[in-house]
């Protein structure tokens, strides 16, 4: 009995299941932004996002790799990341927040959702309120967000020459599956 | 019983441990370092051309660069009998025209572009690619990106214009129309302003006249020159650029009628538009052209006002 203890819990150890840590699945994310102009239609997506929810304290993380917007337009791709984002100086877009509502994560189920917290984004930190809807499906976590950014919150400087071609506020839609995480 | 106590305590201290991690420690916790990809180096350069030289800049998968591109006459030019008045009577330059472009370049995939042009100097109608087979990351794992470059020129200028000052019954060939003009392109952004080049190159062209320096050295049909290229960005949108070829051939080392190539001048990006505005000594708006026929020098107040304005358009 003793030693079946041991074992169990040396085997929990090793494998290190964070029982209360989501992740999200590869493949599962998917980040659209769209920029709707008088002139131009722009929009990029970006499937390489990294999610972690901790449904013990509510806290909900995003780390968005900028370089990994994907355009259409490759040209479109180069003066997004090297004028507007300017990607290799601030590589990445984060968001820090938390779940305002409680969740009963053992039970499957939709729920509307607020997540409040910190985003940075081109060496600005906002703070900012998402809505979106948080759905438990087994042992998966679903994601489902849409929101505005303002373009010149973040310091991203629009040139007047193409203040028609940009939008001001581009709306960004993400959607995610999570899964319990293990450690490798 | 003691042994395990003492055991459990170490292991749930172990476990315990495992699962104590601040908000912060999130992201790391679930990432490796190691799994990230080297980020991209977006933009060594603006566009395909510094001044006179090429980048490793392609253009991008069906994309199109119209360019047009001209080379003034010269602003001064101290072996005429009378520079000053010339230069007023030609407006700095802006009378005369050394050469005139026109040409398309179309990414056939982000990494190969071909392209078509006709230069009025030498009347000659080109055929290039570039291949950039190798792209800089911006950790430096892979310090720079190299590209390599071939263009081939056809002279469709009279018999009469090529074979001037020759004997009358030359044989002529059409094989003497051809020119080729082949690169390796090595290019490293640097940091966020600063990018520079360096261009080993071969020129050949099939039918040369007969030119000797004050050495008595003859000009070669083909020879090899190496070529520097540079930008210092000054803001988001407008650059410093400048390049030099250094001809490594006899011939061109104590010439009064054939020099290297030096541009010096500003570039400025607005988007799909890249406009390139420089003063150079160079005549020829390509290879074919400027190495081997810049024929005149910065020392004598020979330099012209060029520019380029390239245009992309996504197909």
């Amino acid at each position: 009995m003793k030693k079946l203890v041991f074992a169990t819990l040396l085997c929990f150890c090793l494998t290190g299941v964070y029982s209360q840590i989501y992740k999200a699945k590869d493949g599962t994310t998917l980040i659209h932004f769209y920029s709707k102009s008088p002139l131009e239609d722009i929009d990029a997506a970006n499937k390489g996002a990294v999610i972690v929810l901790n449904t013990n304290s509510s806290d909900l993380q995003v780390r968005v790799t900028i370089q990994n917007f994907k355009f259409k337009n490759a040209l479109m791709e180069e003066h997004f990341n090297e004028n507007y984002l300017e990607s290799t100086k601030y590589p990445n877009c984060v968001f820090k927040g938390k779940i305002n509502e409680k969740i009963d994560y053992t039970a499957d189920g939709e729920h509307k959702v607020t997540v409040t917290g910190k985003m940075e984004l081109h060496g600005v930190t906002k703070d900012v309120t998402l809505d979106g809807t948080l759905t438990k499906k087994g042992a998966d976590i679903l994601l489902d967000t849409k929101f505005k950014i303002k373009v010149a919150d973040y310091n991203i400087q629009v040139p007047s020459l193409y203040v028609k071609n940009i939008a001001e506020v581009v709306d960004v839609t993400l959607v995610s599956t999570l899964e319990p995480f293990v450690k490798k | 019983m003691s042994i395990f106590k003492k055991s459990f305590f170490i292991l749930s201290l172990a476990l315990s441990s495992n699962l104590l991690f601040s908000q912060d420690d999130l992201l790391d916790l679930v990432t490796d370092k190691k799994d990230e990809k080297p980020q991209k180096v977006y933009a060594t350069f603006k566009t395909v051309r510094i001044g006179n030289a090429q980048t490793i800049e392609t253009v991008k998968k069906k994309h199109l660069d119209f360019r047009t591109s001209h080379r003034f006459g010269n602003i001064y030019n101290s072996d005429l009998p009378n520079p000053i008045n010339t230069t007023g009577q030609t407006f700095v330059g802006f009378e005369g025209a050394s050469d005139i472009r026109f040409s398309f370049d179309y990414g056939l995939t982000d990494d190969i572009t071909i392209g078509i042009g006709r230069s009025r100097m030498n009347h000659i109608v080109d055929g290039s690619i570039k291949w950039t087979f190798m792209r800089q990351t911006a950790n430096f794992s892979k310090p720079v990106s190299i590209s390599f470059f071939s263009s081939t020129g056809y002279t469709h200028d009279l018999p009469s214009t090529i074979y001037s000052g020759i004997v009358k019954d030359f044989e002529t060939n059409e094989m003497h129309r051809l020119n080729y003009f082949n690169q390796i392109i090595i290019a490293s952004k640097i940091n966020s302003w600063l990018s520079l080049e360096l261009l080993p190159s071969y020129m050949h062209r099939n039918f040369i006249k007969e030119r000797v320096n004050k050495n008595g050295e003859a000009d070669v049909n083909g020879f090899f020159s190496i070529g520097f290229g540079g930008r210092i960005k000054l803001n988001k949108r407008v650059s410093f650029i400048g390049d030099y070829f250094y001809n490594v051939s006899p011939f061109y080392a104590n010439n009064e009628k054939a020099f290297n190539p030096l541009s010096l001048g500003f570039e400025i990006e607005t988007g799909g538009h890249v406009f390139s505005l420089f003063f150079t000594n160079a005549g020829g708006l390509i290879e074919n052209n400027f190495i081997p026929y810049t024929t005149e020098t910065w020392s004598k107040g020979q330099v012209k006002f060029g520019f380029c304005i390239s245009r992309t358009f996504a197909l």
